[in-house]
């Protein structure tokens, strides 16, 4: 070890320096408080061997001064010295010291304090590094994570979502969100909505359902039909996901001018029609099986035809939002959310499903994401 | 979740039991190795009447074992399907994937 020894009396420090070079330390001396601390402050020392009475700085102050520098790394303090009074012993701790030894020290004492402070120094490096190899870790990781929210959100394109007539709720289980609710107009005017739901949840799911929402956008644009989204959609999945990664989803289109909904559901809850009244009005019940799954050929792009009346509107939901459990691990289940839609008016049926779920999640938290899209179906609705 | 693997004849059967989500990947995927290993068993059954939950990671589970098996031109069904298990499927539509019972 390096050490800086502090001792006025040419004697000692010379049997002292002796005996701790024997054992192989780097023995630096100064025979003056003050200047031990000027020492020590150009560069730093293993361990400080101080005697109580010298010239400048005395040992306590000395101590406490190394104390404020190395904090909060340790630094290991030893006095050395010929008085023994106990009061003495208490204040060298006080100011920081880890060992008091009265001389003439028993050979072999200094120099086994001296071993388990090497030892214990050695312990309080390696914790150090990892902390900081941690704290690299951490920062990289939340650099990352940062750098990727930002590439999904710009991927999934949200903008389109304050269409006046969607309502929209979406809540992450983690960091990043597994459910994916997107829209756009076709150039007829028509609206598209996507709900989709990635295999698990978190980062995983949040890339999963990625492939997804640029098919939609991109056919939606240029006017094509559901089915032919669904389609390609799935074939995008499945050509980027591993087997046992999934999309469920639900693509809705809806015609205002006509007053048609189409809807194409596949490994959603099933999406379903309040009339003006608030009644369930339709189920569509017709389900598929999940995009990213079957080869084309398998695929089947059926979906279900709805006419609406005014003041209508369809409800698509992810899995999350009814198996959200209570703290006896009761679900929310499909009554509930039909209960409490009908039993609002259009405008306040969102935030009362939001209250519905926080009030039965109570202060659980929820084990996968939620998203719930409600669209306003009105027949004679203009264009915006 | 726990997961019990017997061949008789052709046939392996894999019975499961409690929550079939993504921790239990290791002992599914222990189970689905060991059945598929056995070149004699020409049917994969799936037994999920012990399953009391199964969420999405389960069904990619279960996708993979689809995949694997028709790899080594084996058939799977998954049997006691009930209750909330026999929803996620429906939900899912995997009767279109696997023979259902």
């Amino acid at each position: 070890m390096k050490i800086l020894l502090v001792e006025d009396d040419p004697d000692d420090l010379l049997l002292v320096r002796r005996e701790l070079e024997r054992v192989g330390h780097e023995v630096v001396d100064v025979a003056n408080g003050t200047l031990a601390m000027r020492l020590y402050q150009e560069s730093p020392h293993d361990a400080v061997i101080t005697d109580i009475y010298i010239p400048g700085m005395d040992g306590f102050a000395l101590t406490r001064a190394v104390q404020q520098l190395a904090a909060p790394r340790w630094q290991p303090v030893i006095f050395l010295t010929r008085h023994s009074s106990d009061d003495l012993q208490v204040k060298a701790f006080e100011c920081g010291a880890d060992d008091y030894i009265t001389k003439p020290a028993v050979v072999g004492v200094l120099e086994a304090k001296l071993q388990v402070i090497e030892h214990r120094l050695a312990m309080h490096r390696q914790a150090e590094e990892r902390a900081f190899e941690l704290e690299c870790y951490y920062a990289a990781e939340e650099e990352d994570k940062r750098m990727a929210r930002q590439l999904i959100q710009r991927m999934v394109g949200a903008e389109q979502l304050d269409d006046p007539v969607i309502s929209h709720w979406i809540s992450p289980a983690a960091a990043f969100c597994g459910d994916l609710v997107a829209a756009a107009r076709t150039p007829s005017g028509a609206l598209h909505v996507l709900l989709a739901d990635g295999t698990g949840h978190g980062l995983a799911a949040s890339i999963n359902v990625l492939p997804v929402a640029s098919p939609f956008y991109r056919m939606t644009a240029k006017g094509f039909e559901i089915d032919a989204i669904a389609r390609e959609m799935n074939a995008q999945a499945r050509q980027s996901l591993p087997t046992e990664r999934f999309v469920a989803a639900t693509l809705a289109s809806i015609d205002f001018k006509e007053g048609v909904v189409r809807v194409w559901n596949g490994g959603n809850p099933e999406p379903f029609m309040l009339d003006r009244t608030g009644r369930v009005d339709r189920i569509f019940s017709q389900s598929h099986v999940p995009l990213g799954v079957l080869v084309d050929e398998g695929f089947d792009a059926n979906v279900e035809s709805h006419a609406f009346g005014g003041h209508s509107q369809l409800v698509i939901y992810s899995d999350g939002l009814i198996e959200v459990e209570d703290a006896d691990g009761e679900p929310l289940g499909y009554d509930r959310l039909a209960e409490t839609l009908v039993g609002n008016s259009p405008a306040q049926r969102l935030p009362a499903v939001i209250e519905v779920v926080k009030a039965h999640l109570g202060c659980g938290a929820a084990h996968d994401d939620i998203s719930v899209l409600l669209v306003d179906c009105d027949h004679q609705r203009a264009i915006p | 979740m726990e997961t019990n693997l017997t061949i008789a004849d052709s046939r392996a059967l894999i019975r499961l039991q409690g929550r079939f989500d993504f921790n239990a990947h290791r002992e599914f995927r222990d189970a689905v190795d060991n059945a598929l290993r056995d070149a004699a068993a020409k049917e994969i059954q799936v037994d999920l009447g012990g399953v009391d939950y199964l969420d999405s990671s389960a069904l990619g589970m279960l996708l993979m074992l689809r995949d694997k098996a028709r790899g080594g031109s084996k058939t799977v069904s998954l049997v006691n399907c009930r209750g909330a298990v026999r929803q996620v499927l429906d939900i899912a539509n995997f009767s279109k994937l696997f023979t259902i019972s």
